[in-house]
């Protein structure tokens, strides 16, 4: 039975509208039913219905849609039919067609207008006639009567989305097959699998193995496939006398070896070290990722475990620990996710995370199961056994995850700190915390303030009068016109409309108004010395930074002005203090032709908005810190604190100290009764979304890291600073501020304005919306929901206070998802006592010292608020307490010396930890499913599917570490074969699947099945070991073949049967990989810096290397580092490596391409970086005497051979050429020997 | 001459080519090509068919980096006057989120507009020299974009995909076409001055292989990367280049003629003359007075003479038979064409950059008898708000705006499209990106659902599965 409730169910996503409502409503009453197919019926029309339908609708169909959406169709179009009713209410590949009665909603109608609000324009073609529209809109609109009964589909119109068929029909799917390897005539007995299926397949072509490459090939062959670096000729002769086994189990135990596979790993998870676009900005932390990998390789960490952490490594129960600093490996796997390119500005911040989920899934799917998966976003895949459900269970947990700089803890010392903390501070009973005496603090707060109010009254110096340059009363006659031919030399300055234009001091002043021209001009005065510290002017005009006056001192612009203000003049002052008594003149600069005014250019003894009386002088400070009970140090600091030239916040006590000393009119305002009144209505109004001050956690909120504490417990922190605790909230810096960590709220959607009551410093909070994380770098279109740093909204100066969110931000981003983040990266810290929901807009916070020194209304006398500043201080209150340590007027010489020493004890605990490190993680948050976004489109809300993993694979519903399970599993059918037809690959340049990101229908077919299957097997059964994987492989005759055919074989017949070398009858010749021709240039000039892991090497950057986001350039050898520690940035990629193919990160590449262009030939020609390394080279070879043996060694260094005599013959011929070129003996021309051997094919290509 | 002196190589050579004469080397050549479907191995940078006869032969691309407004440059919208200084919500109703948010009031053109020539082209006063040349113009005023932010709708105008890493357009023409003269790339980037937000990657090869990716050249005597020889004169490198030629010749033989290796032996050829050849292509001295005047090379704003000197290497490098040039913006017009505030200045100082330089080089295109075989595309990643962003600038706008193209197998002088009364959205005959790359390839030759390059599992596109040909303005 169909309800209205079930058909609500098509529009999951609409909100409960009139619109809806009366749709709904329509369709009930018209007795349509859509949700069912065999429902659908021909409607009882009455006979206008069917006239209108027949005479007009009918053929307006036929004519313009049947060739495409019908039974007539030759190739059905969007599986949409639309000569039934069944065919438009059941829709094509993108729902129903047409609502009835929703002219909106009915792409129908959508696609006849090229409205493409729903859908492409259609026809395609061309658009019909307008009264057609009309005609249609018409009919939808009455309900869309519809006779026509439904046609049978003709045969083969529409291929249906049979997964099973799929399924079962594509080779990649099967269970990976167990079948013993061949049995080849003849072989021996220690022919290894492997070489047992290669050879088999070349026996059945016809054809016979190469023979074994000569060892000196072999060794530079697997030591650039190993380590990816050449061997050096004391390394071949070494090798030389080993065992292939031994030299390669001596390579796979390098640390080079980790270095030269993750660089493969990388190009699948598109490693990089900036997100691109248009600033090009870092991403924080990926190069922990990079060290993670090379780590992980290099300790041969299994397979399927290296595939549980990429995606799981957060949730696994035991993760694996950095072998020597102990911190949690694991989870470092899980940033692979988020090494995609991000716009800092995307109007559509749900659209720009659909897209990043599909990048996200591309790479998650082809790397570990060589799927493409992603293909199903919008509809169905095309070719494969994939749904478009399947994609969206998988964003699911992307929908389910957020990213977190995750604090990794260096040799567990973090936990550890805290455990001993923990114990340090549980283990003191502390009946009271209160410190006694504050009469020092007391006493030198009322001679400051005396002080200060003397010095108020004492008169300040016009700031007009002083070295006045010109008041151009008599226009401008001081100065010279610096411009040859302008006829402008009679300008001077004249008094224009005065009523127009004000703030100017006398009747004229500099006007280019008054000029008749538009040329640009610049007059210079006489020369002066500079005799007082501040430049104060008044300047106006239009707003253009080129129109300005110049301050000029040694001949170079030392300050200039231009206006700030359009129609009028207004004062500036600007510090010249650093030029007192120099020389200096002062140039007025006319570029723009637009309204410039300047007047009363004068120096003076102050900024003429500085109304500070004369300074306190240390020697009367001194002599006041004479008084009895006063302290010196402490005058000191309430002077600051008084005078301080700094914004506090309106309700703060420095406010309220400052109005009442210097401003006392000021201090009036400060009543509080009323803000209660406002402040207990805001609690009953508001909605509390999460309290901490009852010691637990609220539900769905996260934490990482070892920072954030609940503080019920406890009355003392340690913090000298705010030694007490004010309020029961979740803290960060209950143990010191040096712990890191976030915290996470659960996912909510935003709809109230949101207020958070915390205390903050140097911590990052911020309101993440739909997973958009780049407001860090960019605020553009999310200001307002992050603050950073050292925000001044979220600082509470040592005090808590109500911070709000940007109520613009609630409203531009009402009804989409969000969470809060608190951050606390080592150097600050957050309290957070509350958050709360509310559609009022925040009262005013006040700090509690405030209340209490205007209890009885405004003090009358300083020693009236000195008397309410004791009783504060005595008062118990922690929260009045801790105002006087933060600012620096009571220190721990005031506790009690068990609580001093408690808390200094603590403290230094913290302040031994070691320096933050962070890696960009994945990590859990609220749980929920996602919906199927039909066609793609979010705005188009389909079913909602469970976390699961594909239908393909047993839809079995898991979290993200079964996710994991599922794929790092031996049952699996593709992981196993597509890992090592990787290793396969790097090895032979081809997979035995050539394409190693697409086992699917669209990829090509394997040449060696049995192979394949044999290999993962193999793997899987191995303990997913790499290395073993590796070793087995280069150790086989297959890779140990030269590289021309056997000789006893006609090439006439390798070109008919194995032209590709598919079969493998011979080692291909490959190109070195970009990052192994640069690491060979640095390991053969001697200049291969040992360093490895950390930050990536700015690129070097050439003229060529401009835009935006640049950064400063790196070095030219890039420190000597491997190419794979030189940093990724999208937007200036290293162009040697590019060169040479290094792939641009955006999408998994498992297969590099290997071009052959000219462009390659001019680097290696005219690159200053080759150049460079040869002369380095060379001379590092200049302790060889003998000519001959030194080009003989460096010709060995180049290409692993030692040169025949022809070839040594050509090296000392060349020589002599040089030399003769040069006109004598030349050390350049060993430079050039060097760069020419750099150059050759030998050096760039493997054999 | 030396350079012969260099390419010969008789007697190793004809030994390698008996290797090959029983067509080993032959067969292997194209069969170890990626995929077997692109010919990397042999000169993928060779001249290829076209899938009909082409109309242009090279596309010059101006890109007006930063997107500038068409409600003050082509697209003449008298009822912005009437409605001028009136809230844009009540004037032009719903308006969609912008990058800025900062809505003010509408804000009329803020030039005069005439019709100019025999076809009533409406040009602003913007444009004095091009008004001159209104015929040769066709106009699509109905262009749109996905994107209203400038990366993402850069890397859409030069890549069909909103996203960083896709190949450039001008990639897609070098595979699609291979180009004429193998000492030059296929895909030239003449860097004004401003690379467009997005860096490189606006120009890149992406998945295609990078023999097609963008080459930028600066203008200077060494335009592109490494193309000035390191050594102090040719002989120095010359028996450099002899030595290497030597062992090679002996490596290509222990390989029994590896294709790779020798198509990699063959590349230091062709790189010895581009050494040459690139230096003498930006080498303007043989130009005459009155050509270089024509470009504006005598302007005494120095933008002008940067634009015209760009325009006029186009021309040469059109003449040399490179495929697709691309023209970037030179800086300190303020920020590109991306007047969010100042706009009168900004597009001033646009126009009088681009102006005369685009006009010159159509009048000289035309002159040489060169016209009809150039595509010239004018365009930005979107357009400008009919309202005001803030009081004296305009806003991101992909919902309506104008380009133009003139030359090879466009009707001059015609127009398509149309946005509303305020220039906002494009009303009639929408087009959009998709459909711009579509008319380029085929105004080349190339059926743009055609030319598709295999990558993870799909035939990938310049127009995606989308593009239409804007057929009303071909000739």
């Amino acid at each position: 039975m169909c309800t209205v409730t079930s058909l609500n169910k098509s529009w999951p996503n609409a909100p409960i509208s009139m619109k809806c409502f009366l749709t709904t409503l329509g369709i009930f009453l018209l007795g349509h039913l859509t949700c069912a197919e065999e429902k659908i019926q021909p409607d009882q029309l009455t006979s206008e219905q069917s006239d209108f339908f027949e005479s007009k609708v009918r053929p307006l169909l036929a004519e313009h849609c049947y060739d495409c959406h019908s039974n007539q169709a030759k190739k059905l179009k969007g599986k949409l039919f639309l000569d039934s009713k069944w065919g438009w209410a059941t829709g094509g590949v993108g729902g129903p067609a047409i609502i009835p009665g929703d002219l909106v909603e009915s792409m129908v109608i959508d696609a006849v207008k090229h409205t493409e609000e729903l859908v492409d324009a259609m026809p395609p073609k061309y658009k019909i006639e307008d009264e057609e529209i009309a005609i249609l809109e018409k009919w939808v609109a009455m309900g869309a009567p519809d006779p026509r009964p439904k046609v049978e589909e003709k045969e083969g119109l529409v291929e249906k989305f049979d997964l099973q068929k799929r399924f079962t029909e594509h080779w990649s799917w099967r269970p990976v097959q167990t079948a013993a390897h061949p049995t080849i005539q003849g072989a021996k007995e220690a022919t290894s699998a492997i070489d047992r299926f290669v050879q088999k397949k070349v026996d059945d072509v016809g054809l016979k193995p190469a023979l074994p490459a000569d060892q000196r090939t072999w060794i530079r062959r697997v030591y650039f496939d190993l380590i990816g670096l050449p061997p050096s000729p004391e390394q071949l002769a070494g090798s030389l006398e080993q065992t292939k086994e031994q030299i390669v189990d001596e390579l796979l135990a390098s640390t080079h070896f980790g270095e030269k596979w993750a660089r493969h790993w990388m190009d699948l998870v598109r490693y990089a070290d900036t997100y691109g676009h248009e600033f090009d900005f870092e991403i924080d932390h990926a190069h922990e990722y990079r060290d993670y990998v090379i780590r992980a390789f290099n300790e041969d960490v299994p397979y399927d475990h290296f595939i549980r952490e990429h995606l799981a490594g957060d949730l696994l129960k035991k993760p694996r620990r950095h072998p020597t600093e102990g911190y949690n490996e694991s989870v470092i796997g899980t940033g692979f996710w988020y090494f995609h390119d991000a716009t800092h500005g995307p109007t559509d911040v749900l659209q720009n995370e659909a897209d990043h989920q599909d990048n996200q899934i591309d790479v998650m799917s082809k790397a570990f199961q060589g799927l493409t998966i992603s293909c199903a976003r919008c509809h169905d895949h095309k070719f494969d056994a994939i749904s478009t459900a399947d994609y969206y269970a998988l964003t699911g947990f992307l929908n389910s995850s957020a990213k977190v700089d995750y604090p990794l803890d260096v040799w567990g010392w973090r936990e550890k700190t805290l455990s001993k903390q923990k114990k340090l501070l549980g283990s003191t009973s502390l009946e009271t915390v209160s410190p006694s005496n504050p009469e020092k603090i007391i006493q030198s707060f009322i001679v400051a303030a005396n002080l200060i109010r003397k010095k108020q009254q004492e008169p300040l110096p016009d700031p007009w009068q002083g070295q006045l340059i010109d008041d151009f009363e008599n226009g401008l006659d001081k100065w010279t016109l610096a411009h040859r031919d302008a006829n402008a030399s009679a300008i001077n300055t004249v008094e224009i409309n005065p009523s127009s234009t004000k703030g100017a001091r006398g009747s004229k002043w500099f006007d280019t108004r008054a000029f008749n021209t538009r040329e640009p001009l610049t007059w210079v005065s006489p020369t002066f010395t500079i005799k007082q510290p501040y430049l104060n002017l008044l300047i106006g005009g239009n707003l253009s930074p080129h129109n300005r006056l110049e301050l000029i001192v040694d001949g170079k612009v030392a300050l200039n002005a231009s206006p700030k203000t359009e129609k009028n003049l207004s004062p500036i002052s600007l510090d010249a203090s650093k030029f007192v008594s120099k020389m200096g003149r002062l140039r007025i600069s006319w570029k723009v032709p637009q309204p410039f005014f300047l007047d009363q250019i004068v120096f003076a003894s102050r900024a003429w908005d500085d109304d500070t009386r004369p300074a306190i002088t240390p020697a009367e400070v001194a002599e006041l810190s004479k008084l009895p009970n006063t302290s010196h140090a402490l005058i000191k600091q309430w002077i600051s604190l008084i005078t301080k030239n700094k914004k506090f916040d309106h309700w703060s006590p420095e406010k309220f100290l400052q109005d009442f000393i210097l401003r006392p009119e000021q201090a009036k305002g400060h009543n509080w009764t009323q803000q209660d009144r406002a402040y207990a209505n805001y609690l009953s109004n508001s909605t509390l979304f999460a309290d901490f001050s009852k010691g637990e956690l609220p539900d769905g909120w996260l934490r990482t890291g070892q920072a954030f504490q609940l503080t019920q417990e406890n009355k003392l922190r340690f913090d000298s600073k705010r030694p007490f605790i004010e309020t029961s909230s979740i803290d960060s810096s209950l143990y010191g501020k040096k712990q890191v960590g976030t915290l996470r709220s659960p996912i909510f959607s935003i709809d109230q304005n949101i207020h958070i009551r915390l205390n903050a410093e140097k911590s990052m909070i911020r309101l993440v919306i739909e997973n958009y994380g780049m407001a860090n770098y960019s605020e553009l279109l999310f200001k307002g929901s992050i603050y950073k740093k050292d925000s001044r909204q979220t600082n509470g100066q040592g005090a808590f206070k109500w911070i709000q969110i940007e109520p613009k931000i609630i409203k531009k981003y009402a009804g989409k998802k969000a969470y809060l983040e608190f951050a606390d990266n080592g150097d600050g810290y957050v309290q957070v006592e509350q958050v709360r929901f509310a559609q009022k807009p925040l009262p005013h916070s006040f700090h509690p010292l405030v209340r209490k020194l205007t209890e009885f209304g405004i003090p009358d006398s300083i020693e009236k608020t000195a008397e309410l500043l004791s009783q504060a201080f005595l008062s118990e209150n922690p929260e009045l307490l801790n105002w006087f340590f933060h600012r620096g007027l009571a220190d721990s010489s005031i506790h009690r010396p068990e609580v001093s020493q408690l808390i200094s004890s603590g403290e230094k605990l913290a302040q031994d930890l070691p320096a933050p490190r962070f890696a960009l993680t994945m990590s859990q948050a609220t749980p929920e499913n996602a919906r199927v976004y039909v066609r793609g489109s979010y705005k188009s809300l389909g079913e909602e599917v469970p976390h699961r993993y594909l239908e393909a694979l047993g839809a079995k519903e898991v979290d993200r570490l079964g996710l994991a399970n599922l794929i790092a599993s031996s049952e699996n059918p593709l992981t196993s074969r597509v890992m090592v037809n990787r290793i396969w690959l790097q090895l032979f340049g081809r997979g035995i699947v050539p394409t190693p990101d697409d086992f699917g229908p669209q990829g090509q077919l394997p040449s060696h099945p049995e192979l394949l299957d044999w290999l993962a097997n193999d793997f899987a059964k191995n303990g997913w070991s790499i290395k073993r994987m590796i070793r087995q492989i280069t150790l086989s005759q297959t890779y140990g073949q030269a590289s021309i055919p056997h000789p006893g074989i006609d090439p006439q017949k390798i070109a008919m049967v194995d032209p590709q070398n598919k079969w493998l009858h011979r080692m291909p010749v490959r190109r070195l990989q970009a990052e192994a021709i640069r690491d060979a240039l640095l390991a053969v000039s001697g200049k291969l810096s040992p360093k490895a892991y950390g930050k990536g090497v700015p690129t070097h950057r050439t003229a060529f290397m401009t835009g935006r986001g640049s950064r400063p350039s790196g070095p030219l050898d890039g420190h000597g580092r491997r190419s794979v520690y030189q940093a990724v940035y999208r937007n200036f990629l290293n162009p040697f490596l590019l060169a040479f193919d290094m792939p641009s990160p955006f999408g998994p590449k498992g297969r590099r391409g290997s071009s052959n262009v000219p462009a390659q030939a001019l680097t290696l020609m005219n690159d200053p970086f080759v150049q460079r390394m040869a002369v380095i080279w060379a001379k590092s070879t200049a302790q060889i005497q003998d000519s001959k043996n030194r080009a003989q060694h460096m010709y060995e260094q180049a290409v692993g051979h030692l040169p025949d005599d022809s070839k040594t013959d050509q090296l000392l011929a060349f020589m002599d050429k040089q030399s003769e070129l040069y006109g004598k003996k030349d050390h350049r021309a060993w430079n050039d020997l060097a760069h020419a051997l750099f150059n050759l094919k030998g050096f760039t290509y493997l054999q | 001459m030396h350079c012969n002196n260099f390419l010969q190589q008789p007697t190793n050579r004809r030994d390698m080519l008996r290797w090959c004469a029983n067509g080993f080397g032959a067969v292997a050549l194209s069969a170890l090509s990626a995929e077997g479907r692109s010919p990397i191995l042999n000169n993928p940078l060779a001249p290829k068919p076209t899938h009909f006869p082409p109309k242009a032969k090279s596309v010059i691309f101006l890109y007006m980096d930063g997107a500038p407004s068409q409600v003050d440059t082509f697209d003449y919208k008298p009822a912005l006057k009437k409605y001028n200084g009136q809230d844009p919500r009540t004037a032009i109703g719903k308006l969609e989120r912008t990058q800025f948010d900062r809505v003010g009031k509408v804000l009329q053109g803020q030039w005069d507009f005439k019709q100019h020539g025999e076809c009533g082209h409406w040009i602003s006063s913007l444009f004095p020299h091009l008004s001159g040349v209104a015929d040769e113009l066709a106009m699509v005023k109905s262009m749109t974009s996905p994107f209203a932010e400038h990366t993402s709708a850069n890397y859409f105008l030069h890549t069909g995909s909103g996203f960083q890493g896709r190949p450039s357009m001008g990639a897609w023409f070098g595979y699609g076409l291979g180009t004429e003269n193998q000492n030059l790339p296929g895909f030239v980037v003449l860097n004004g001055g401003l690379i467009p937000p997005g860096g490189l990657d606006c120009f890149g090869s992406g998945f295609l292989p990078a023999s097609y990716q963008g080459s930028v050249f600066l203008p200077n005597e060494n335009p592109i990367a490494n193309v000035k020889r390191v050594e102090p004169n040719d002989a120095l490198q010359r028996s450099k280049l002899d030595l290497i030629r030597g062992l090679d010749e002996s490596t290509l033989a222990d390989l029994q003629g590896d294709p790779q290796v020798e198509a990699a032996i063959r590349n230091y050829e062709t790189a010895y003359l581009m050494q040459s050849s690139v230096p003498e292509l930006t080498d303007l001295r043989g130009e005459t007075e009155a050509t270089k005047k024509l470009y504006g090379l005598d302007s005494t704003f120095k933008n002008t003479q940067t634009f015209g000197k760009q325009c006029l290497i186009a021309r040469r490098l059109v003449e040399r038979g490179v495929r697709f040039i691309e023209l970037t913006c030179p800086g300190g017009n303020g920020d590109r064409w991306d007047q969010h505030k100042d706009l009168v200045d900004g597009h001033n100082k646009n126009c009088l950059t681009i102006d005369q330089p685009i006009t010159g080089l159509i009048q000289d295109l035309k002159a040489r008898g060169m016209l009809d075989e150039t595509l010239i595309v004018w365009a930005g990643e979107f357009g400008r708000t009919p309202f005001a962003q803030g009081a004296n600038g305009r806003d991101h706008n992909p919902f309506g705006f104008t380009i133009w193209m003139a030359g090879g197998g466009v009707q001059g002088g015609s127009s398509v499209g149309r946005t509303d009364d305020f220039g906002y959205k494009a009303i009639e005959d929408k087009w959009d990106i998709h459909d711009l790359h579509a008319t380029m390839l085929h105004l080349l030759g190339i059926e743009h659902t055609k030319s598709t390059f295999r990558f993870s599992g799909r035939d990938m596109r310049l127009t995606d599965v989308h593009g239409h040909i804007i057929k009303q303005i071909l000739a």
